[in-house]
């Protein structure tokens, strides 16, 4: 009790009461819809010659963001590079030392130059991503996708599993319209429906679907429209699921959706401009596609093709016998899983870190928004800074296991670093099971 | 994958983009930075093997300075010791020198002394010898055979003189 007529644990506590009073009663902070998609920005498809067509995603956006950080860094540090460093340049140069320290002390001092690049750069990237990531604007300012638009995009994801023949004279867009047409005749029929029809219906009715589509996703209401949106702080009426809305304002006209505009207001979703580029599948494939073309390369060209191959087909164990062959096989099959299995644990490491992340800080956010979610903000400084190291670490060790003669122990002694296998192994095993 | 957000276009540009930066990187970042380095720490040692050196250097010198020192001290020692003997000598060859003139000189003036006085002796007895005969002369009142009697006058003169010596 003594400890309760503290003044400083008093402040505290009126602090962290007052916070939680005003966090649910006057700054509720929505809680907005997650998705491991990044969210389109275009609205159009943007023709990519003969890949097809792709959006403007927000990850690809602020991916280009990092780069521009970088590249300001990059002129800042490096515009007056002194013997003796000032300002910004200590601090690269730290970084940057503190790395090639890293790679000499895995790689040695043989392979560091060449491993250095590809370690940094991807420590950088990710790092200056990750941080990036943490300021005020990501997430939260973006523009608005209108519950029209949210609700055909629905439409339109289903009426993409429905099996359709395509008629004579008939276009590939004119069989997308008819698709569409037919989910949104089942809608209509849903929604004339009684409660009890409703719930007879079975599962795989598309109209049930759909509804229970719009059921779960959470519309915001803004007073005003703008080009720039932010995510609106939100007492309990400026939120309406897309089944209300539906309710409220779609029509049906000869099997035809129609949509009303309310006047005074605008309902929809924010799509953020900008989303940690991490949280996007795409940037950490290319990512680990990336090291690990370098790691194979480096590979191929340290050991030869030959030298290198050997690891995955292994023929030299039949000279031992029949079975020795066959189980030398069956374990470089077993590396050659390992090989993709890296690239998979490479591009869903770092993405499923940065993801969930970003996933605890939106609850928190929701919460508690007004300052307890500060230390989180700290834990993701944290998170980015590690995912950045154990990227680039893992990315070296694995090159400098490339480079390294593998095989049985007579070809050990023939390379220069026998030492380092186990060694290496070791830390591999480590490293791989933080998280 | 395509649920999953992972689409071909989409990864070529990200591809593009890690690859960009790992070219502008390499470029404009860790060749500069790591050359600084290098060159940092080639100089940093460079300046370290010479404070050494001249460390080591200084050391030699101070020695030698000792010993320069050491034997100046000697030197002046053995410069002082000298002239303190010199000294010693010079003093001691001119009281010698003093000693010996001195004494020189009181031999020259004793036998002066006894030259002065044997002449005055032979003038006194010269003159006594004619004033005797003058005198006998005039007693006898005849003049005396000089040459005869002189030798006779001067053997009592010398019988006299060498007793009055020898009362002396």
């Amino acid at each position: 009790m003594g400890l309760l007529r503290r003044p400083k644990v008093l402040l505290a506590i009126g602090l962290v009461l007052g916070s939680l009073i005003i966090s649910h009663t006057i700054l509720r902070f929505p809680f907005p819809p997650i998705q491991i998609k990044p969210e389109a920005l275009s609205k159009e498809l943007i023709s990519f010659g003969g890949f097809g067509s792709f959006n403007i995603t927000n990850t690809m956006l602020s991916s280009w963001l990092g780069l521009a950080v970088i590249f300001a860094l990059i002129y800042f540090a490096t515009r007056k590079l002194g013997l003796v460093p000032r300002g910004l340049q200590n601090l690269v140069e730290a970084v940057l030392e503190w790395l090639y320290s890293i790679v000499v002390s895995v790689a040695g001092p043989g392979n560091a130059r060449r491993f250095y690049p590809l370690v940094a750069t991807i420590f950088i990237f990710v790092i200056i991503n990750n941080w990036i990531s943490l300021m005020p604007g990501y997430g939260t300012v973006g523009k608005m996708e209108l519950a029209d638009e949210v609700i055909e995009h629905i439409i339109e994801e289903k009426a993409e599993d429905i099996d359709l023949e395509l008629e004579p004279l008939e276009t590939e867009l004119q069989l997308e319209e008819r698709r569409v047409h037919q989910v949104e005749q089942q809608f209509e029929v849903f929604l004339d429906w009684s409660e009890e029809e409703r719930a007879a219906a079975p599962s795989d009715h598309l109209g049930k679907q759909i509804f229970a589509e719009l059921e779960g996703t959470d519309l915001h209401i803004y007073d005003k429209v703008g080009p720039f949106r932010v995510m609106p702080f939100r007492t309990s009426k400026q939120k309406m699921s897309a089944l209300e809305y539906s309710e409220e304002y779609v029509t049906f006209d000869d099997g035809e959706i129609h949509f009303e505009q309310p006047e005074d207001k605008r309902i929809g979703l924010l799509i953020p401009y900008f989303r940690n580029a991490n949280t996007g599948l795409n940037t950490t494939l290319a990512l680990a596609l990336v090291a690990m073309f370098f790691v194979e390369f480096w590979g191929v060209r340290t050991l030869g093709i030959f030298g290198y191959g050997s690891k995955f087909f292994n023929f030299s164990g039949f000279r031992n016998g029949l079975t020795t062959g066959f189980i030398d096989l069956f374990v470089g099959m077993l590396e050659a899983i390992s090989e993709i299995a890296r690239l998979i644990s490479f591009t869903f490491r770092l993405f499923g870190n940065m993801f969930a992340g970003e996933i605890l800080i939106f609850v928190m956010m929701f919460l508690i928004p007004l300052g307890l979610a500060v230390p989180f903000y700290g834990l993701e400084l944290f998170v980015g800074f590690i995912q950045a190291t154990i990227f680039a670490v893992l990315a070296l060790m694995f090159a400098t296991i490339a480079v390294t003669a593998h095989g049985h122990e007579k070809h050990t002694e023939e390379v220069g670093q026998p030492a380092a296998n186990p060694d290496v192994d070791q830390k591999e095993g480590v490293v791989d099971t933080t998280p | 994958m395509g649920e999953l957000g992972i689409n071909l276009p989409g990864l070529v540009v990200q591809l593009f983009n890690v690859a960009l930066i790992l070219i502008i990187l390499r470029l404009l970042l860790y060749k500069p930075i790591l050359g600084l380095l290098d060159r940092r720490s080639i100089r940093i040692k460079e300046s370290l093997e010479a404070a050494e050196r001249a460390q080591t250097e200084s050391a030699r010198s101070e020695e030698q300075v000792k010993k320069i020192l050491t034997e100046a001290r000697q030197e002046g020692q053995s410069l002082i010791n000298q002239a303190a003997e010199m000294g010693e000598r010079v003093k001691d060859e001119a009281r010698d020198k003093a000693k010996e003139e001195g004494e020189a000189l009181i031999t020259r003036a004793r036998s002066e002394i006894g030259r002065e006085r044997d002449e005055a002796v032979e003038k006194v007895r010269r003159e006594f010898s004619s004033l005797a005969i003058l005198a006998a002369e005039k007693v006898i009142d005849t003049e005396l055979d000089e040459k005869r009697h002189r030798k006779l006058i001067d053997s009592v003169l010398e019988e006299s003189l060498t007793s009055t010596e020898e009362e002396e």
